[in-house]
């Protein structure tokens, strides 16, 4: 893989899943409601 | 005398937020995310294409998603009954939605039943040498005539039969036994399954060579209109956003839920898993491409060429070819079945509202119908024409022109944005509040607009796919006319007298007022009560008593 192909690989997941990882805790800590 | 604003008979709901979490990422995460997002990244700019996605994502996705929670929830009934609560003419629009769920229902089972059935066949690759040649020719035996005809293929109308039977068992066992409890056992088996089969490609040869052709950026792409509205259109449709499937499910919610963070998660998940499958559909490309010695850009492909063609073909060639299979036909299963699930029910709430029926009966009334429809068109010899051409308009001139329809209603029309906004941020963790205003009252409309001139100039300037001008004109346009003028119909039906279409917005606020301050609760069962004890029925009951 080229450097290119390999930055924007972890560029793309890192913001997917850091981005479900963000909003999956500010859930659990911060959600108005309970499970 | 009370006029019932809510449905007089107990509304079903989930249980638990996550519950509805997962179904809803269950209805988001369907075949789109594995056939479509990954040739449609790799044709728009590669690895570039992540920044008009995201920007999709953030200015369009979500907002659009939050408006279908905030109608579904303030409203508290299906598309129909909630868009009627929010202005009674917004009744058709209701129905709009739900008559595309039933064109999208009716051919998302042949697909889910396809997919069953390569699940099976990937055990003894029973393709061959030449998938395409199986899958068209001796699997569909598709005719060389372009029309509608009932010679039926058993081979694919047997397994269609099951996915109407399995969807007909989840649909009477109700939200939570049968939506939710489905959603518990299938998603985790998806992510797993899908995960399982992306680990495995990675480590076929040439693999490094199709993650390179999917991520390498052309950033030449980010200057290009049409790129931006794939991104757009990506997110659109995928997202499950603007045909009722939110409204529903979101009615299905209890009072006090948190409305915006809920819904982060079920955007991001859906993204999450989006670029999970470019990841595992471009390894698998990259092995196919190596083991032909062509390039990626030889054998790339996207939705049914993609599954039933390239990846028996991978499957064939791949060393542990049959875990692959099962993997990946297991994976588009539940995707669909989740999915398909949700679209039913959109219609299956709508009669139950309209009607003022119990569950059983609306189940009944609505797949058994749906279903004769659906062993009637596409396990046959010409299916896959009708199809194709479903699917192309009613994506077109059914969900992207219906959701148009709703902004402009709620926005422009009735102006219900700052209460909607209210309800959201009441509600949230995440408040929704000026900016999503600006973005669902303006940008969305405009990118939705834009998108709909796009698709309406090409399919007017050429008929659609080479087909004969008057296939395409009954089952294309004729279709998505008979979507309006059967929503119109429907629009004009007197409501039970269980049901009315009539709602307190003072009210409403008041009580969510009660619920967040403390002052009033929900119990399991859906009564009301406050702090006391007392138990308020009136509250979702007799709002104009």
């Amino acid at each position: 893989m080229t450097g290119a192909a390999l930055t924007m690989m972890i560029i793309s997941l890192t913001l997917v899943w850091g981005g479900l990882a963000v909003v999956a805790t500010n859930l659990i800590k911060r959600g108005t409601d309970r499970d | 005398m009370a006029a019932k604003t809510r449905t007089a008979a107990k509304r079903e709901t989930f249980g638990s937020r996550n519950a509805f979490i997962l179904a809803a990422i269950g209805s988001a995460v369907g075949l789109g995310n594995i056939w479509r997002f990954p040739y449609v990244a790799y044709e728009n700019g590669g690895g570039a294409f992540i920044i008009p996605y995201l920007i999709a994502l953030l200015c369009a996705g979500i907002p659009l998603l939050f408006l279908d929670y905030a109608i579904g929830h303030r409203y508290g009934g299906s598309s129909p009954l909630s868009l009627a609560r929010v202005q009674r003419w917004m009744e058709t629009l209701g129905w709009w939605q739900v008559l595309v769920c039933v064109i999208i229902g009716i051919y998302y089972a042949v697909i889910v039943a396809w997919s069953a059935m390569y699940l099976i066949f990937s055990f003894t690759q029973q393709w061959g040498d030449d998938a395409n040649a199986f899958f068209f020719g001796n699997f569909l035996q598709l005719s060389d005539d372009v029309a509608v005809g009932f010679d039926f293929v058993p081979s694919v109308f047997w397994p269609q039969l099951l996915v109407w039977a399995a969807v007909l068992v989840v649909m009477l066992l109700g939200v939570r036994k049968g939506i939710a409890r489905a959603n518990l056992i299938f998603m985790p088996l998806l992510v797993v399954m899908f995960l399982a089969m992306v680990v495995v490609s990675l480590f076929l040869p040439g693999a490094f060579e199709g993650l390179n052709a999917f991520f390498t950026p052309d950033w030449s792409a980010l200057l290009n209109p049409t790129v931006w509205a794939a991104a757009i259109g990506q997110i659109f449709f995928s997202l499950s956003v603007g045909f009722g499937i939110m409204i529903t499910y979101a009615s299905y919610l209890r009072r006090k839920t948190d409305l915006t963070g809920s819904g982060l998660v079920v955007a991001f998940s859906n993204s999450s898993f989006e670029i999970l499958a470019g990841v595992g559909v471009f390894a698998a490309l990259g092995f196919m491409a190596n083991a032909a010695g062509t390039g990626i850009n030889d054998v790339v492909d996207a939705g049914i060429g993609l599954a039933f063609v390239a990846f028996p073909t991978i499957i064939s060639q791949a060393p542990f070819g049959a875990v692959i299979g099962v993997l990946f036909f297991g994976s588009l299963l539940f995707a669909g079945f989740t999915s398909m699930i949700s679209i039913i029910e959109v219609v299956i709430a709508a009669v139950r509202d309209k009607l003022g029926i119990k569950r059983w009966a609306a189940v009944t009334f609505v797949v058994v119908p749906m279903s004769l429809i659906s062993l009637l068109l596409f396990p046959t010899s010409s299916g896959l024409y009708v199809l194709d051409v479903f699917d192309a308009f009613v994506n077109q001139f059914g969900i992207l022109a219906g959701a148009l329809a709703m902004v402009i209603a709620v926005s422009w029309i009735s102006r219900k944005l700052p209460l909607l906004s209210r309800h959201l941020t009441l509600l949230s963790s995440v408040p929704a509040r000026r900016l999503w205003m600006i973005l669902i009252g303006g940008v969305v409309p405009l990118a939705l607009i834009a998108m709909l001139a796009s698709e309406l100039i090409s399919k007017t300037t050429e008929v659609y796919g080479g087909y004969p001008a008057e296939f395409v004109a009954i089952y294309g346009w004729g279709m998505s006319a008979l979507l309006i003028v059967g929503a119109i119909i429907l629009a004009m039906l007197p409501w039970t007298t269980r049901v009315q279409p009539v709602f307190d917005e003072h009210k409403a606020d008041e009580h969510l007022r009660g619920f967040m301050q403390g002052h009033l609760h929900e119990k399991d069962d859906g009564t009301v009560h406050t702090s006391s004890g007392t138990v308020i029925e009136t509250v979702w009951k007799k709002e104009n008593s």
